[in-house]
């Protein structure tokens, strides 16, 4: 049975489809969808319970809560994707390289992962903030890098396990070159863990950088980031309540789905480990 | 034992190296002139200046290195450019407040999902089961910023049960004298149980907040590895003897599938201090994390500088304490 059937028998991981498909639907509509700008509003209106002229509600400046909300959508969706793409990419080809050659290259990379696992991943990012200052560009840059050497270690685990498999030895006797080893032979086995990483990574990322911008030390007050929308809230949560109850529920949705499919994946791509 | 002990504790030192080495590097390594950012865009070059030759930036990289490497072992992270006080001092002031919501959080989230997980291993495929293992999956959803505000609202504002903020009420931080730095433990000193309890309670919601999510996930773990254990051949023997099911569960089984437990449990060190940085921004502690958080806003590099090399340094023995927990759970590993 392909994997692909496999993953949508998986209940959570349907739901976990369902949950990102909306997900992804509300960020690339979002213009259509909203019935507001995100920075439209004025302070006259500010902090409204949810009515039917603003379904969720106003924030802080008056501005409706559910169009920032979509509008959210989008930059949590660049966010998990770009910050998951640059770990993965620079990840797998110093994982794969790091292996697969071994040597002097592998030991000093790895010892290299190895002090950079040593820090808790939050801090090393805001240490990255700051000395090139809060931004949201910089906080995913961070959130990016810090999550490199999990998918180094991931890879390189993979590759040094097939490496020396029956069917590699056989193709380099056969004169394949490195490359089309690597290709042909590494990257199909490395695919399938680094994809449940990478699912799971999306959740992470845009769960830290929604955290740096909670702190203050990536998206602005404007900017309709999911956390910074919590950040500049919490002063009149006691008040209005439904200003931190919505972006934070957005969160944990978007996650949730992720975390789901992640697991799912898991399952549907190595049935054995499925208890 | 001994032996091996020593052996980790020498292993720390190129840890701990390379970690001075990334902070170090950091500042150097990425593009742009530091001083720039670090004072902001209308910093006169004569200020730029004068931040330049206080981080040493006029002096070659390795000539740098060695200096900073010098200072470091002297213990010596430099002064605060705000308050031109030793950052070690400010930051040993700190400190006791971040372990303390650290071990309070991993405490609640060993004790709540080892308990969580047994449930749902021992009521497999009943309603317990489903509810801890949904309760688990939302945990690690759960945004842990939006968690402390919810918590807030609804156990301090609404319910009015516990604090909101802070490591203890005015009057009773001003009535415990500070021995250890520790206010549980200073107030116990002092003999001060009043201020004891108002101190454990102003613990528990940042506590609770920071625990749920390694609190799932060990739920998680705790489950899978109760049911490979529960399956063996010597829980069947265990049985068929007759010794009570409780006994089993516990004894033999617990004792059996704790090895990947205490993996996962040390593995949430790392997100645990990540966590606290942004819970004592909720909760208002003036712990580790806040002080960074506000080093970062007042640009004062050397103080994040110094508050990172702690921070990991505590992650490091933390990590050391966990690797010992599990060679003495499992003493095959002394060996390999």
């Amino acid at each position: 049975m392909g994997t692909f059937r496999r993953l949508l028998r998986h209940r959570g991981a349907v739901v976990g489809l369902v949950i990102i498909g909306i997900f992804v639907f509300t960020a690339i509509f979002a213009p259509l969808l909203a019935p507001y700008g995100p920075l439209e509003g004025q302070l006259a209106d500010r902090l409204q319970p949810p009515s039917a002229q603003h379904l969720l509600g106003t924030d802080y400046a008056g501005r409706d809560l559910l169009s920032r909300i979509i509008y959210g959508a989008r930059l949590s969706l660049q966010v998990g994707l770009l910050t998951v793409g640059l770990a993965l990419s620079v990840g797998t080809l110093w994982g794969a390289f790091s292996g697969y050659a071994g040597g002097l290259f592998d030991l000093l990379s790895m010892r290299a992962v190895d002090v950079l696992l040593a820090f808790p991943s939050l801090l090393l990012a805001i240490l990255m903030i700051a000395i090139l200052g809060p931004s949201l560009t910089n906080a995913m840059l961070a959130v990016g890098i810090v999550a490199i050497p999990t998918y180094v270690r991931l890879v390189r685990s993979v590759v040094l396990s097939i490496k020396n498999q029956e069917f590699v030895l056989a193709s380099r006797a056969l004169g394949a070159s490195t490359g089309r080893i690597l290709r042909r032979h590494i990257f199909p086995n490395v695919m399938a863990p680094v994809l449940v990483q990478a699912t799971l990574g999306i959740a992470a990322a845009i769960l830290e950088t929604a955290g740096l911008s909670f702190l203050g030390l990536g998206a602005d007050a404007r900017t309709p980031e999911w956390g910074s929308m919590l950040a500049h809230n919490k002063t009149y949560f006691r008040t209005a309540p439904w200003t931190m109850t919505y972006p934070g529920l957005a969160i944990m949705l978007v996650i949730l789905g992720f975390n789901l499919l992640g697991d799912g994946l898991r399952d549907a791509l190595d049935p054995r480990l499925k208890r | 034992m001994t032996r091996y002990i020593v052996q980790r504790l020498l292993l720390l030192i190129p840890t701990i190296l390379g970690i001075l080495l990334v902070t170090f590097l950091a500042l150097h390594l990425i593009p742009g002139d530091p001083t720039h950012t670090l004072l902001g865009q209308h910093a006169t070059p004569a200020a730029q200046e004068a931040l330049r030759r206080q981080l040493g930036l006029d002096q070659p990289l390795p000539v740098q290195l060695l200096r900073y490497l010098e200072t470091m072992l002297r213990l010596d992270l430099g002064d605060s450019v705000i308050t031109h006080r030793p950052i070690l001092q400010e930051l040993k002031e700190r400190m006791p407040v971040t372990i303390t919501l650290t071990l309070a959080a991993m405490l609640i989230a060993s004790a709540g999902g080892i308990l969580l997980g047994i449930l749902a291993a021992v009521r497999r495929r009943t309603w317990v089961d489903y509810f801890s293992m949904g309760l688990a999956l939302l945990g690690v959803s759960m945004p842990i910023f939006w968690l402390g505000l919810l918590l807030v609202y609804y156990f301090a504002v609404v319910l009015g049960w516990f604090e909101p903020s802070g490591i203890a009420s005015v009057q009773y931080q001003n009535q415990v004298p500070a021995v250890t730095g520790f206010f549980l433990v200073d107030a116990l000193l002092a003999g001060n149980t009043r201020a004891f309890w108002n101190g454990l309670w102003h613990l528990v919601l940042p506590a609770v907040a920071l625990g749920t999510i390694p609190m799932a996930l060990i739920a998680r773990i705790t489950r899978s590895s109760m049911l490979e254990v529960m399956g063996q051949d010597y829980i069947r023997t265990a049985r068929a003897k007759g010794v009570r099911e409780r006994v089993v569960t516990w004894r033999h089984g617990l004792k059996n599938a704790l090895l990947p437990i205490v993996t996962v449990i040390g593995l949430q060190f790392g997100a645990l201090l990540s966590g606290a940085v942004i819970t004592e921004s909720i909760f208002a502690l003036p712990g580790m994390g806040r002080y960074i958080v506000n080093a970062i806003f007042n640009r004062d590099y050397p103080a994040v500088q110094g508050a990172v090399i702690l921070f990991s340094l505590l992650f490091v023995l933390l990590n050391l304490l966990v690797d010992l927990l599990y060679s003495w759970l499992d003493p095959r590993i002394r060996y390999q």
